[in-house]
């Protein structure tokens, strides 16, 4: 059947970017539809991609070929590589981005390396879908997996733009971030809208809804901006980068000894809060949006307001405030720390007591926005929704928060689209042992978040291995498998990983006061540079290569620990169910398990394990059950 | 779950029985069963033999069976331990087979494992899975009663401490550019050593049934005809239940456990303290028989927790000599009894009861509980199954590896933590990553 576009997607943020890249690098014919093409890429909130887990989930995006690596090496005005007193495992790269450079980026990244794909300016109203939908009625219960994927399912068949336009398509990727019947809220102000100065998306939820979606509201905030030329940056501390900036795409980790980003690094500034704003917060708490009852969207425990820090921690004297610069070439200043919907006459008063802001004028007021999400109980982790065939949603509307969280489910969404597009198996699920992206996207299916969802490390029970230096070493094969990662990429990966088992074959080899120098690295008790310094034939292996296996070696045996309980795990995460199993007949399933199974439709018995609330042995029966069906089917289609 | 791993569990009915069977099954069955026996090695399929298994210092005799996979009920290797009908031995072979790298069953893994392994057919697997939920309900029951319990009382301010010092080390972790003052290395360790210390208590302190010196120790004494041994066999439920005649004599002291409602005690039926009927004591070689039995016995008698003075009803000759006083006397044949007047006067110590009719027994049992574990309200006496002495086990083996893992690095401590949180948590409920992170934004104020 011919269509004007195999894959749409519907937003241009960091989700829909990532997934237009994904999908069109996969051959895919995309059309991006976007309310404004110039914004495609842009931070709405802090100037800043990375940090600690979300760095890692860069680097494994851009080990998989993405984009957000290659934008942010190229738009970073100031490079830090966190936790450098922790070990290796927890580092994280963390950038600061000229945020205008770095939208415009991603639009070039996009136009000149993305043939197959149209950036079109507009606004979705509608989804046009095929077949029965749990907005119409009781999902279907078929007895064939083929059959309920390739058409029994509804499925999507075109989307209508606000002007009436209607273009077909066989999948499409929903990444509307905040625009979901966006509200903002400064002070007693509200203003329907997404972004200040950018409308709300308002037909598309009304759309999920009847297409019987379940939808949740979330609430994030922002803090306000300065004018740079109004700060007195002698009475805030700076804060450098790192001497020796690392950059997140292993292309150009891989291209140079040492590398060095194309732009002016600049600093940043920590200053404080004190007392007197605090009194400040304090009396004007009642015309605080959260605090008056305005909005009763959930918000987030680990990105306060200002307001919330100041009720919960009410002994704590001061806040820190990190200034950060927005741009090269403008004089926006973001106050990371006090992100807060205050009315402005507040907002003006908290700044001008900070030391050093005495003078300070806010080009743009702090403001908390709310917006919708879908329950993401309804999509599946290929990002695929449960109910309509080809209908993918990815970023802010699964209940996350952050540019790279939105990334890694952009680039997941995009991939599976296009597989779905090309008649392909819709099966590109990363495990939990194998990325953070693959923890992210199993957290959100079997534990629905009450409040935006934020990566940390703790969150990955193999943080160990999941680490920023090993990102390609786990993931470039099977993004060059995928066929996103080009030639290129794949010969300069090839390179390193010889590289890494030459350099290791030779520290085996090679003694040192009758231990091998592997052996020395392994114990930790000499570390690379000395190893160096004391046998000069090692001089012959890169810097970068050593490092790796310094590291590598250090966890070795953790990770080893680590990997037998993965393997008591494998047989069960392969174990798949299909997608039409009816738990009402599963016989000697527990009620509470059976509701649970209903609810969440697990996708293999390893994800059903982790759904609270589900025990081994309601593992079991539903194993037995499946495997009673399979023998009854292969008895059914004779020899 | 299925396969891959070895596990084991006691696969008789529960409570005393002829003979009790540790059930092991899956790739490691043979050599771990052989860690106890070393013969069980060379072994054949289908073979049984009679050996003695070395287990923590003692000499156990058992029969040992080996199944060899696929040709077994679980497909798989199996070996059974076919031990004396005693709950105490087979907890601690399954304690040791736990320490060797076996894992507990779940409810329904053995027969769970027989149909993946195509041993059993599509018909038995329906009841396999009723019997599968049946049981993880029951579980999930027990769970829910254990929280309730005093193991939960005494074990989750343990837990508690474990989470926040692990939330601790994940708040200097996760939130690197925030002004927190997180836990230095020393502090770190303290409390490691606290935990630690803390845990050890706990097992210490509690009354694990696997203990003999915890399990109260019941001597009933009486002479030959009183009924001893008809009363022992109806208290322990089971004709088959008693008799384990004790190391190297004849017939001088027989026991049996008695399941009661606060816990188990042994009954020791004591021999030896009676004179004969003409209260002459015998002669020659007999005589020195006579006093070696009477030694035992009132060695018997001196340690016991409780003695019980066992008299038929109709008994009207004076109490025997057992050098203390009882702390219960039974009348028994209490359905021979004819008119009340044949009745002793009976004082408050005394139970009368008749085996046969069941009468009195219910009382004599309230009774021996109330002796035994005191009355109710007093504080209940803290008892750990093999099961919750494993997961103890394995946190206090991780929280050593966390005390060296701390000077190595935050991320290395951190997953020692995890690791001993999560086998409390197997215990008590998980504290998820998410329920972690929950602490740590509680009490400090992080995030920009």
């Amino acid at each position: 059947m011919a269509c004007d576009y195999d894959i749409i997607v519907i937003g241009g943020g960091h989700a829909g970017a990532e997934a237009a890249w994904a999908a069109a690098h996969l051959g895919a014919r995309v059309a991006m539809v976007t309310l404004d093409p110039a914004r495609i890429g842009q931070m709405s909130c802090n100037p800043a991609i990375g940090g600690l887990a979300k760095g890692q989930m860069v680097r494994e995006i851009d080990a998989l070929g993405g984009l957000m690596g290659l934008a942010i090496d190229n738009t970073g005005i100031q490079f830090r590589m966190l936790n450098r007193s922790k070990g290796p495992a927890v580092w994280g790269p963390r950038a600061q981005a000229d945020k205008y450079r770095y939208a415009r980026e991603v639009q070039r990244l996009l136009r000149e390396h993305c043939p197959t794909l149209d950036i079109l300016p507009g606004e979705v109203a509608d989804l046009e879908v095929e077949g029965q939908t749990p907005g119409t009625g009781a999902p279907p219960v078929h007895a064939e997996e083929d059959a309920y994927e390739r058409g029994a399912r509804a499925t999507v068949r075109a989307v209508r733009l606000a002007d009436g336009t209607r273009l077909t398509c066989r999948a499409a990727i929903i990444t509307t971030g905040t625009f979901l019947r966006g509200l903002m809220h400064t002070g007693e102000a509200k203003t329907e809208g997404g972004r200040i100065g950018e409308a709300a998306a308002k037909g598309l939820s009304a759309c999920l809804e009847r297409l019987g979606f379940e939808l949740g509201r979330l609430k994030t905030g922002t803090p306000p901006r300065l004018d740079r030329n109004t700060i007195d940056f002698s009475r805030v501390e700076p804060q450098p980068g790192d001497d020796d900036p690392h950059p997140f795409s292993y292309l150009n980790e891989y291209a140079a000894a040492r590398w060095s980003p194309p732009l002016t690094q600049v600093n940043c500034w920590i200053g404080a809060t004190n007392q007197a704003i605090h009194d400040i917060i304090r009396a004007n708490l009642h015309r605080a949006p959260m605090y008056s009852g305005q909005i009763n969207a959930t918000g987030t425990r680990y990105c306060p307001s200002i307001e919330d820090k100041i009720v919960r921690f009410a002994d704590k004297p001061s806040h820190h405030i990190f200034l950060e610069p927005e741009s090269l070439d403008t004089d926006e200043i973001y106050c990371n720390g006090i992100s807060t919907s205050l009315p402005k006459d507040v907002q003006d008063q908290i700044v001008r007591l900070v030391p050093g802001l005495e003078n300070a004028t806010i080009l743009r007021y702090g403001y908390a926005v709310e917006y919708d999400m879908v329950w993401p109980t309804q999509i599946r982790a290929t990002l695929e929704t449960k109910a309509i065939a080809g209908l993918f949603l990815a970023g802010q509307i699964n209940g996350t928060s952050g540019y790279e969280e939105a990334a890694a489910q952009g680039l997941v969404a995009g991939v599976n689209a296009a597989r779905y597009a090309a008649d392909k198996p819709v099966d590109f699920i990363l495990r939990r042992d194998q990325a953070y992206i693959g923890v992210l996207i199993d957290d959100l299916v079997t534990k629905p978040p009450n409040e935006p969802y934020r990566m940390f490390t703790s969150r990955a029970e193999h943080r160990l291995h999941l680490r920023n230096d090993n990102a390609d070493e786990r993931l470039t094969p099977l993004g060059r498998e995928l066929g996103l990662v080009d030639d290129a990429r794949w010969a300069q990966f090839s390179a390193m990983r010889d590289a890494v088992q030459s350099a290791e074959t030779l520290l085996r080899t090679h003694r040192l006061n009758g231990t091998s120098a592997f052996e020395h690295l392994r114990r930790g008790d000499t570390s690379w540079e000395d190893l160096v310094r004391q046998s000069p034939q090692l001089e012959a292996i890169p810097l970068r290569v050593g490092r790796r296996i310094e590291i590598r070696t250090k966890y070795e045996g953790y990770i080893a620990r680590q990997d037998r309980q993965i393997e008591r795990f494998a047989q069960l995460e392969q174990r798949r169910i299909p997608q039409w199993i009816d738990y009402r007949v599963v016989p000697g399933l527990r009620n509470e398990a059976r509701s649970k199974l209903m609810t969440f439709t697990p996708a293999s018995l390893g994800q059903a394990l982790r759904i609270s609330g589900i025990t081994p042995a309601d593992v079991t029966v539903l194993a037995i059950h499946l495997d009673r069906l399979s023998r009854q089917r292969e008895g059914a289609k004779g020899p | 779950m299925t396969g891959g791993d070895t596990i084991c569990a006691i696969s008789s009915a529960a409570g005393p029985a002829g003979r009790t069977i540790v059930r092991v099954s899956g790739p490691e069955a043979v050599a771990l069963a052989a860690a106890t026996a070393e013969p069980v090695r060379e072994m054949a399929g289908g073979e049984a033999r009679r050996l003695t298994l070395h287990l923590a210092g003692m000499l156990v005799p058992a029969w040992v069976y080996v199944f060899r996979g696929p040709r077994s009920y679980t497909g798989e290797d199996i070996v059974e331990l076919h031990l004396p009908g005693n709950a105490i031995l087979a907890r601690m072979v399954l304690d040791d087979l736990i320490r060797r790298g076996a894992r507990p069953a779940e409810a329904g893994e053995f027969t769970a494992r027989a149909y993946f392994n195509r041993r059993m057919d599509l018909t038995e697997a329906e009841g396999v899975a009723a019997a599968v939920s049946a049981g993880s309900e029951r579980e999930l029951m027990a769970a829910r009663q254990l929280l309730a319990g005093e193991l939960a009382r005494r074990l989750s301010p343990m837990m508690d401490q474990l989470a926040d010092t692990l939330a601790l080390v994940e708040v200097g972790i996760d939130f690197t550019d925030e002004d927190v003052t997180f836990l230095s290395t020393d502090e770190l360790l303290a409390r490691i050593v606290a935990i630690h210390a803390d845990l050890r208590r706990l097992v210490r302190d509690s009354a694990r049934f696997e203990r003999l010196s915890h399990e109260p120790r019941v001597v009933l004494v009486g002479r030959p005809n009183a009924g001893k041994s008809t009363l022992m066999n109806a208290l322990s439920r089971s004709a088959r239940a008693i008799v384990s005649p004790q190391a190297g004599t004849t017939r001088d002291v027989l026991s049996a456990e008695v399941e009661l409602a606060s816990g188990l005690v042994t009954l020791l039926d004591v021999a030896g303290l009676e004179t004969d009927e003409n209260g002459q004591t015998p002669e020659g070689v007999l005589a020195e028989v006579h006093q070696q039995m009477q030694r035992r016995a009132r060695e018997a008698v001196a340690q016991a927790d409780l003695v019980v003075l066992v008299r038929e009803i109709s008994d009207r000759s004076p109490p025997i000599d057992i050098g203390r006083s009882a702390d219960l006397s039974v009348w028994t044949k209490l359905d021979l009894a004819g008119a009340a007047g044949d009745l002793p006067a009976m004082r408050g110590d005394a139970v009368a009861v008749s085996a046969v009719t069941g009468a009195g027994m219910e009382e004599l049992r309230r009774r021996l509980d109330e002796l035994a574990f005191g009355k109710g309200g007093q504080e209940a006496t803290l008892a750990l199954n093999t099961r919750h002495l494993a997961e103890i086990d394995a946190a206090l083996a991780a929280l050593d590896r966390a005390t060296k893992a701390a000077d190595e690095g935050a991320e290395l401590a951190a997953l020692e933590l995890r690791e001993a949180l999560d086998a409390l948590g197997r215990i008590l409920g998980a504290v998820t990553p998410d329920e972690l992170l929950g602490r740590i934004f509680s009490r400090f104020c992080i995030g920009k």
